[in-house]
């Protein structure tokens, strides 16, 4: 549990119960998560600040079904999770209905002062190419258990599915990272937005062990 | 395979985008929005709006007159606390903060279909009718009309209420409308014919489950 995981789930309780004094708290700790949770699941064209300000919105709407006693981080990704679907169910229909002529580019994200202090090295880099190589099940099983430190349990119920699925995707996310890294020269990613369970890359990249090999020792 | 329990061995893997502080809080938003107690109270008013409006409704057509006999008062008697129960299974906040999980509902859905046919499957001493498009659609229609309002009411209330599975618990939460449809025009129509009371008056259950189902893909998602 993250150390301010507590202030947290207590902020959410209370503003579950209509004590709008709560948000501020809640904007304090979930800002620099959920921003960078949609950074790394759309990249920096993604509009992670719309999307952001998206999720805040909504989970003001929904605040009454935040359960007594919960844990809000799984609940806040889930909703987190749902803007995206939404976000991305929009913009094909969006991109489907333009005439490609008319197609305007994404505008600049308005942080961008942050992200490239964030990303300024190439491992930083060559780890936002290859996320964005990811089925996007894989993608957002590693985000939540790696970057965003959820629990496999909390992970699942926050993607709504089991805990093997979880660590199944987060393992092969995993394993596609290490051999993207590992590569000397191309993706070794296939391009794959609908995802699906496919084997990625070998258990074992550039002699290295993956955090499997090393657990099951 | 057992993919890493912990993040220990992960961080040979730098993130991108690590989090940055927060910008200064803007103000809560303005929309008004319910609060857990006032959710609670909308759903226990919806229940007892859809129970009353099927009471009243099924008084107005007139009950069947064998409505003592063991068969059928067993059914509606299973049938309607199946009802809550189907509720209760794909709704009820767990110690995580969510509903049941989406296996658990699925199984609801099953169970709630398993013990409509089931129970149709009893054999019961009555008046027989064959299965024609007149009687359906006489039947289906007045099963629709009992599973109207709960349905309307379940909408307005439930709408952006599941947090997963969106589709899933839709379909429950329509089959329970549907199913409190058939309990009700099963209260009221004689006709004991096992087809019959299958489609007839198990239509709206099937319905209810899909059109559930869609809507709660499309609205259902907070």
């Amino acid at each position: 549990m993250h150390p301010d995981e507590p202030e947290l789930n207590a902020a959410m309780g209370r503003y579950s119960t209509g004590d709008d004094s709560a948000f501020a708290t809640l904007y304090r700790l979930l800002h620099p998560r959920l921003r960078s949770y949609f950074l790394r699941m759309r990249g920096r064209a993604g509009h992670a600040d719309d999307l952001v300000q998206e999720t805040f919105l909504r989970i003001h709407r929904a605040r009454a079904m935040f359960g007594r006693g919960a844990s809000a981080l799984p609940w806040v990704y889930a909703i987190g999770r749902n803007v995206l679907i939404d976000h991305t169910r929009y913009t094909r229909l969006r991109d489907a209905r333009t005439v490609p002529e008319e197609q305007a580019p994404e505008p600049p994200d308005t942080g961008a002062d942050v992200e490239s202090a964030a990303v300024a090295s190439e491992a930083a880099r060559a780890v936002e190419r290859a996320l964005s190589r990811l089925p996007e099940i894989q993608r957002e099983a590693f985000v939540l258990v790696r970057y965003e430190g959820l629990s496999i349990k909390d992970a699942a119920a926050a993607l709504g599915t089991t805990q093997a699925a979880v660590k199944l995707r987060a393992f092969r996310a995993y394993e596609a990272i290490r051999a993207e890294l590992a590569a000397p020269s191309g993706p070794a990613i296939e391009d794959n937005p609908r995802g699906g369970e496919k084997p990625a890359a070998p258990s074992a990249v550039g002699g290295k062990e993956t955090p499997v090999r090393a657990r099951q020792k | 395979m057992m993919p890493p329990e912990t993040d220990e061995p992960w961080n040979d893997i730098p993130d991108p985008f690590p989090h940055a502080p927060a910008p200064e809080p803007p103000p809560p938003p303005a929309e008004r929005s319910l609060t857990r107690s006032q959710r609670a109270q909308r759903l226990a008013g919806a229940a007892g709006l859809s129970a009353t409006w099927l009471v009243i409704f099924a008084a107005v057509l007139g009950f069947r007159p064998d409505l003592g006999n063991t068969p059928i008062a067993v059914q509606l008697a299973v049938w309607s606390v199946a009802v809550p129960l189907g509720l209760f299974v794909s709704l009820r906040p767990m110690e995580d903060g969510f509903p049941p999980k989406p296996r658990t509902v699925a199984a609801g859905l099953v169970a709630l279909f398993a013990v409509f046919a089931g129970l149709v499957a009893l054999p019961v001493t009555g008046s027989q009718a064959a299965l024609s498009v007149a009687t359906v659609k006489g039947c289906a229609t007045v099963a629709t009309v009992f599973a109207l309002p709960p349905a309307v009411l379940a909408a307005l209330v439930l709408r952006r209420g599941f947090v997963n599975a969106p589709a899933l618990r839709g379909a429950v939460v329509g089959a329970v409308c549907g199913l409190s449809g058939a309990v009700g025009v099963h209260s009221h129509c004689v006709v004991v014919t096992a087809s019959h009371v299958l489609v007839a008056h198990g239509l709206t259950v099937l319905a209810g489950a899909l059109v559930g189902a869609l809507l709660g893909r499309r609205f259902g998602r907070p």
